[in-house]
């Protein structure tokens, strides 16, 4: 019995432990913004912002916007072997993505929330948290 | 056996008869371009999409270029297709299926997103 209370222990590390090792942070902020959305009329047209938006990105956690009212880290992200993360969350009828990639020159990522009535799109620099 | 034959047969035919088909036409998208990460640009397009979507197989262009391969779900009023493409990126449509308007991010390394909004018509 107590060599299968081992085993399992020994496989549950394992099986966490790379997890844990692999989780990444990154601090993300984008200057500007696109818009396509729905106008007073109903019609749709194209705007763009110049509003900081700030993502801090926990691969094993998920991510966190800023300007939202929970503080906790939400949706999930999952590692490309392209290098980098892709993270989504479902929230309220909107969905919001989040690409973080690593390349020669930086780190960057965009930013996407998507609903019936709005469409923004945000791309920005990163940095990344050391471990 | 026959119960197995009866219960595949079930399973293939609730299918083709659940599997719903959309056929969407843009109205107005818009591409955010950043090829080499320093210098942002977007621009709208005004030029029609349509998009065929299937909701067993996913979303596909009228030229057959595939959006999305996995089957969709439903999200409260929204049919949702989503697809994630190793080393690509990942496309995300939603049909509001009250108004049957649809949102659609094509978003990909390299900092590339192309946006649409749209209609759609139901058909079987």
């Amino acid at each position: 019995m107590n060599r299968k209370v081992s085993k399992l222990l020994t496989t549950l590390i394992i099986l966490c432990f790379p997890a844990a090792s692999f989780a990444e942070i990154y601090v993300c902020r984008s200057e500007q913004q696109f818009y396509l959305s729905k106008d007073f009329f109903g019609s749709w047209t194209s705007a763009s912002a110049n509003n900081s938006v700030d993502v801090i990105i926990d691969t094993s956690q998920g991510l966190r916007l800023e300007g939202l009212t929970s503080e906790d880290y939400v949706g999930a992200c999952r590692y490309s072997s392209y290098g980098g993360y892709f993270c989504t969350w479902e929230n309220d009828h909107t969905l919001f993505q989040v690409i973080v990639e690593e390349l020669a020159n930086g780190v960057f990522f965009t930013y996407t929330d998507l609903s019936s009535d709005q469409i923004m799109n945000s791309s920005g620099s990163c940095t990344k948290v050391p471990p | 056996m026959r119960k197995l034959l009866a219960t595949i047969t079930i399973l293939c035919f609730s299918n083709v008869i659940n599997a719903d088909i959309y056929v969407c036409e843009s109205e107005i998208g818009g591409d955010l371009l950043a090829p080499t990460v320093l210098q942002e640009s977007y621009t709208r397009k005004d030029d029609t999409t349509y998009f065929i979507v299937d909701t067993d197989t996913g979303v596909r262009e009228s030229n057959g270029s595939k959006h999305t391969v996995e089957p969709c779900r439903i999200s409260g009023e929204f049919l949702i297709c989503m697809s994630f493409f190793e080393g690509i990126g990942m496309n995300s449509f939603a049909i509001d299926t009250i108004n049957y308007t649809f949102t659609y991010v094509e978003q990909n390394y390299r900092v590339r997103i192309s946006s649409y909004y749209g209609t759609c018509i139901k058909g079987s």
